[in-house]
């Protein structure tokens, strides 16, 4: 444990919390909990109170009402954005088109509604020896700036392009340290175009080369428990071993400025690499993770572009690999392109609409969760021989239909 | 602890609240610090916690007593930190104030009796950052249960830990020299 991790913990130890026992279960018998934080409610303020609810009942109108087929019992409501739609019995409506709008419209009337999700999700599937699944998502909210990222496309398939040859030699650096690179390895002094270096890393592309130092160290020592564990019982120290590389990524003429961090356990079970990698005035972050498993490794593409306040947008790219070496051979790919919104000023990613995808194999069907933070809801969405359907996880009824 | 944790559950289920007493101390400090590294605010993490464990009072005979007992009070705790950071998110769109994220605690507040190190921290992190290295070193989460508790990709996460080591460390030199 560093210094500083050390006089963190010690302070969180003589941290005092004013909330007594007490505290709790006189306001629980009181009745519950409905009250909330109160007093920073910023409509509280009466300079803001009169500007806010118009604000607010513009943004309700304008966003929400164009939209919305309400639905009395249901909380998921889906609508159509461009294509003519149908209502089902359930109370949703279906989309013919490949553009399926979610409205998720809270159980809390007095809640701000006027959230939506615009996805496509298109299943390619291949029958070969082994099959393979192609999976990608949309991902846009349609209350904001949709002109945007539809003008991003070409910059970011651009990205992608280069993202499948950075992943290849970033394959190579994570084994840089085992000896095991298929590419062809130097160690030497090499000018770079924003500075020297003591490695040249060529792979099987005449055109790519990576120029990087390495600073080797142990990271962290940490005493692995599993979460919400009694803190006195984990399983042991272990080390956890890093290297930092900072070099330069050549792509033909174009010259990548990186940044990254290799990490692994003590033994080499399970590693990491993050990797920044600077694209001229956007930033795209590649992280490759594996684990030794041989089971499951996943490579994630974070491409920023920098904009002014609400046009600030994320695209995130996945790349899951799934294989399992048993009878029930299988390999899955799932490539998601997502636009998310963020809040630069506080940093939150996960403010509205943060949403994750895993996908596994069950019983002979690709099971994919979709899991909505915002409104903490998971739907599942299964791809069979007869098609796919998306059910909602907690009541396990089929939605979208 | 787990085990005295589980058995304080059991006499909660049975509608026994004189354990609670008990119950609270061997698990606030867990569920603290999981609200506190997300709103970063002493005086709102409390109320927060307070919602959290009569929320969990109230629903108790709902929960399946093989689950983690302080794992449920953290989602209880998380949830209810983005439905109070959605409708402040919510309205700072809205409008644009100089102090703003004083008003709604999402700047580093000024707390009285805060330790030094937290006052660094939220100088020197930004929210992110503050709430990966609070539930990586203060709840004991590793990397991976911090990125399922944000939401995030593990790689983000391991990536900002590692800026906010070398954040703090940097600026824990310029004080000590």
């Amino acid at each position: 444990m560093t210094n500083e991790e050390k006089l963190i913990k010690l302070a969180a130890s003589k941290h005092e919390i004013k909330l007594s026992s007490k505290d709790i279960l006189d306001k629980y018998e009181l009745g519950g909990s409905k009250t909330t934080v109160k007093s920073r409610w910023i409509f509280s303020r009466p300079a803001t109170f009169a500007t806010g609810s118009i604000l607010s009942i513009g943004l309700i109108c304008a966003l929400v009402i164009p939209n919305v087929i309400n639905s009395e019992n249901s909380s998921i409501i889906a609508v159509d954005s461009s294509s003519e739609t149908q209502e089902t019995t359930s109370g949703t409506t279906e989309n013919s088109s490949t553009g399926i709008v979610l409205e998720i419209a809270p159980s809390d009337e007095n809640e701000v509604v006027g959230f939506e999700i615009i996805s496509s999700v298109e299943l390619f599937a291949e029958d070969s020896a082994e099959t393979n699944y192609s999976i990608s998502l949309n991902n846009k909210m349609k209350s904001k700036d949709v002109g945007y990222r539809q003008e991003d496309k070409a910059s970011f398939e651009d990205i992608v392009d280069n993202y499948e040859k950075v992943e290849s030699i970033i394959y190579q650096a994570s084994n840089i340290e085992n000896g095991n690179i298929a590419g062809s390895l130097n160690e030497g002094v090499y000018e770079g175009t924003y500075g020297t270096y003591a490695y040249k890393l060529t792979y099987d592309y005449n055109d790519i080369i990576f120029y990087y130092n390495l600073d080797e160290n142990v990271i962290d020592t940490k005493e692995y428990n599993s979460y919400g564990k009694n803190h006195d019982g984990g399983h042991g120290e272990q080390n956890h071993f890093g290297s930092n590389f900072d070099g330069e990524i050549v792509l033909g003429t174009n010259v990548y400025q990186t940044k990254g961090t290799r990490s692994a356990d003590e033994d080499n079970t399970r590693t990491e690499i993050d990797l920044r990698v600077d694209v001229s005035d956007n930033k795209f972050y590649y992280v490759y993770q594996m684990a030794d498993e041989g089971k499951f490794s996943y490579d994630y593409l974070l491409y920023e572009k920098y904009g002014n306040g609400a046009d600030y947008g994320i695209t995130e790219c996945y790349s899951i690999r799934v294989s399992q070496f048993d009878e029930d051979d299988f390999s899955c790919n799932a490539t998601i392109f997502s636009y998310d919104d963020y809040d630069q000023s506080s940093g939150h990613y996960y403010s509205d609409d943060m949403y994750k995808f895993f996908v596994t194999k069950e019983d002979g069907y690709y099971l994919v969760e979709y899991l909505m933070n915002r409104y903490h809801k998971e739907i599942y969405l299964y791809y069979t021989d007869e098609g796919h359907k998306y059910v909602d996880a907690e009541t396990n009824e089929e939605i979208l239909k | 602890m787990d085990e005295r944790i589980n058995i304080l559950f059991c006499h909660l289920q049975d509608e026994n609240l004189l354990v609670f007493d008990e119950f609270y101390e061997l698990t606030k400090r867990q569920v603290y610090f999981a609200i506190y590294a997300i709103v970063k605010s002493s005086s709102i993490s409390e109320d927060i916690m307070q919602d959290t464990y009569i929320k969990f009072l109230e629903n108790i005979k709902r929960i399946d007593s093989s689950r983690n007992v302080v794992s449920y009070l953290i989602t209880i705790g998380k949830n209810l930190c983005l439905d109070y950071l959605r409708k402040n998110s919510k309205i700072r769109n809205l409008e644009d104030y100089d102090n703003f994220e004083d008003v709604v605690g999402t700047a580093p507040p000024k707390e009285n009796g805060e330790a030094d190190i937290f006052k660094i921290m939220k100088e020197v992190l930004n929210d992110n950052e503050f709430g990966i290295v609070i539930l990586h070193v203060v709840d004991e989460m590793s990397h991976k249960e911090v990125a399922e508790y944000l939401g995030k990709p593990l790689g983000t996460i391991t990536w900002a830990y590692n800026n906010a080591m070398k954040k703090l460390r940097k600026r824990m030199e310029i004080e000590n020299d």
